[in-house]
């Protein structure tokens, strides 16, 4: 694997194809997978991929970076760039996608990540070149239906209490939101003080306003990479909300974060025919 | 070599519960009130002991809402008197930093300087874990230079010597134990390829050196490595209403933040990542010692690398960092 994406990296430098490029690389002291930006054809053989790459670099993509810019991504990887694209950050021919064959990343060293456990994508849909072996790729596990299956089965007043008692560690760090590719806005709802839509300490009212806010805009955008869960100092679960507004969004506009560019990107188009079943109109969800 | 005091658990918790209130680390690593001595853990918890006395929301004033001059509430220093068991070196010692910002003579902060002197800290030795780092700061897990009393657990109790004359005091209230002969202080841990500190002259000399923006790519300045760091300091100032009553608050802040340095105008001095990323390692390793001779701006605790998102670490940096310039230096010389 780490042969051949070298040899694709290099190669689209030579060719021209690209001016920069976003991979991993182990550290030489800490031996810990970190993000790198290469600009020299030699430098590729510093990058590497295996199941310790668990980081979504689409998060570090910014026009200030020599473009073209090439991106090793995996399956939730290419999603969250190619959302990027469709959402204007990017021009399709600004961003070169090195699709990885991913069979599944290990944030701990040991067991698969739970977002892999349930991933039906294995390699990204955007790729512009594809380097590993994808044809025996694993199998889902488990299903995303199956995650939250608990939640969706609970009253709405247990699962206001659910919340309630699941946002109280959160400490308002937004570090869910600086890693996540998708949490792109120019001025964060959060940092914005005139008016002052959330305050900045933990209690249960600004707990409950951060991640409802947060979740809303990632309806139909979050594409189940879990960075987010996983940046969390306090371990909030916020992403099961994540997957429980996408399975709704797959269910009522029956689409799928990320995996076609362009199309009815629900949260970029308004539609008459949308289901506004929770306003009492017709299309009662 | 002196003498340490063999204390039982239940002795000390009695003398402890005798001078007023405790606070030990919860199962979640948070600073909470506690009516008994608690397990620990063998390391710091998650949260720094700075927490209890300058937490991240503190109020500084309330008034009521409406119109005509408002009658301002100071809020009161919290003047409790107890005790914090359970304090880790690292921790400790990033207190005498804290002490440097908030003990001024010019500026005192009375909510930090009322906590300082009314709680004793009962220091208890550390199993070092595998991103502890107190020896590159040379100090180790069972270091008594900062807390009153330090404890090193022993079946059934601990053995107690003092660190300050305060910490002395208590232990004369403590129905003494036999004497034990103390063993020589542990070396602290440190990474196997470090060598030694940066100097702090060298680093601020390369403030414009582009491995900053190398650097700052694999850094999303998400923040969770200052606001768990033991030694930072930064706060900003925010008013919240509920039910017609404001309040002022003093709450964390963080220079990893993009609007850390956002002026009214909208300009902002350090736009980009590798600008704040390089803040964090120049306050500590260099404006810091630079400023403060003998203090240091990071104790070690490995907090921040055990917490990154994206599993940078700070000492694997700041040595990549000193490597590339004593290599230029040589080049030139
Ligand atoms: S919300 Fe979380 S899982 Fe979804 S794209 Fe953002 S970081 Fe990834
Ligand atoms: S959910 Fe976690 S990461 Fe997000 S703001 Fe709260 S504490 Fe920080
Ligand atoms: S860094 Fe040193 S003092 Fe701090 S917890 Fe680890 S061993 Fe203890
Ligand atoms: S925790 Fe890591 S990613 Fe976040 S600001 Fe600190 S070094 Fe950067
Ligand atoms: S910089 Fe990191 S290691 Fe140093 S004191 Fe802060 S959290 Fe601990």
């Amino acid at each position: 694997m780490n042969q051949s994406l070298r040899e694709t990296v290099k190669r689209l430098f030579t060719e021209g194809k690209v001016k920069s490029v976003l991979g991993y690389r182990e550290h030489p002291l800490s031996k810990a997978v970190v993000a790198t930006l290469i600009t020299r054809p030699e430098d590729a053989d510093t990058l590497i991929f295996d199941d310790r790459c668990v980081q979504n670099l689409a998060r570090a993509l910014t026009r200030d970076l020599p473009l073209p810019v090439g991106i090793v991504v995996k399956g939730c990887d290419g999603c969250a760039v190619s959302m990027r694209i469709t959402e204007g950050d990017f021009a399709r021919e600004q961003i070169v996608a090195i699709a990885v064959a991913c069979a599944g990343v290990r944030a701990d060293g040991k067991t698969l990540d739970e977002r892999c456990q349930r991933c039906e994508m294995h390699v990204s849909p955007l790729a512009d070149v594809t380097v590993g072996d994808t044809s025996s790729l694993p199998k889902p596990e488990k299903t995303r239906a199956e995650t939250i299956a608990k939640i969706k089965a609970m009253t709405p007043a247990e699962r206001f209490a659910f919340w309630q008692k699941a946002f109280e560690p959160c400490t308002h760090c937004y570090a869910c939101r600086e890693v996540c590719p998708l949490c792109n806005c120019a001025v964060c709802v959060t940092d914005q003080n005139a008016p002052r839509w959330i305050e900045q300490t933990a209690k249960p009212s600004s707990n409950l306003m951060w991640h409802m806010i947060r979740a809303f805009h990632h309806a139909g955008r979050c594409v189940d990479c879990g960075e987010c869960q996983r940046a969390c100092p306090e371990g909030v679960p916020m992403h099961l909300l994540d997957l429980c507004l996408a399975e709704d969004v797959e269910e009522l506009f029956d689409f799928k974060t990320g995996v076609k560019q362009g199309g009815k990107w629900p949260f970029l188009l308004f539609n008459p025919e949308d289901p506004d079943s929770w306003l009492g109109g017709p299309h009662r969800g | 070599m002196a003498d340490g005091m063999r204390l039982s658990r239940e002795s000390l918790q009695a003398a402890l519960r005798q001078r007023g209130a405790l606070w030990a680390p919860n199962d979640a690593g948070h600073w909470s009130q506690v009516e008994a001595l608690p397990e620990l853990g063998p390391i710091r918890p998650r949260r720094p002991v700075k927490d209890l006395f300058t937490p991240p929301r503190r109020e500084i004033a309330r008034w009521k809402a409406g119109a005509g001059p408002a009658e301002i509430e100071p809020a009161q220093p919290d003047q409790t008197p107890g005790s914090v068991f359970g304090v880790r070196p690292c921790d400790a010692r990033a207190l005498l930093l804290l002490d440097r910002a908030f003990l001024q003579p010019s500026c005192v902060d009375p909510h930090y300087k009322a906590r300082r002197e009314n709680l004793l800290l009962i220091g208890v030795a550390c199993q070092p874990g595998p991103n502890c780092y107190c020896g590159v700061f040379g100090f180790g897990p069972d270091d008594k230079d900062a807390v009153d009393v330090m404890l090193t657990p022993e079946a059934g109790g601990f053995v107690a010597q003092a660190g300050s004359p305060r910490g002395q005091a208590f232990l004369a209230t403590v129905p003494a134990g036999a004497a034990v002969p103390l063993a020589a202080p542990r070396p602290g841990p440190q990474p196997e390829w470090w060598t030694g500190l940066p100097d702090p002259k060298a680093l601020y000399a390369n403030f414009d050196h582009p491995m900053w923006h190398e650097l700052g790519i694999s850094c999303m300045n998400c923040g969770v490595c200052t606001q768990y760091c033991p030694t930072c300091q930064c706060f900003t100032i925010d008013d919240e209403s509920f039910k017609g009553e404001i309040q002022r608050l003093r709450i964390v802040d963080n220079c990893q933040r993009s609007d850390f340095t956002r002026m009214a105008g909208g300009h902002n001095p350090r736009q980009v990542a590798a600008s704040r990323l390089r803040q964090r390692v120049l306050h500590k390793f260099s404006y810091i010692p630079t400023q403060n001779p003998g203090l240091l701006g990071c104790t070690g605790c490995g907090r921040c690398v055990d917490l990154c998102p994206l599993d940078r670490h700070l000492f694997a940096d700041v040595f990549e960092i000193m490597k590339r310039i004593n290599q230029e230096a040589e080049r030139v010389a």
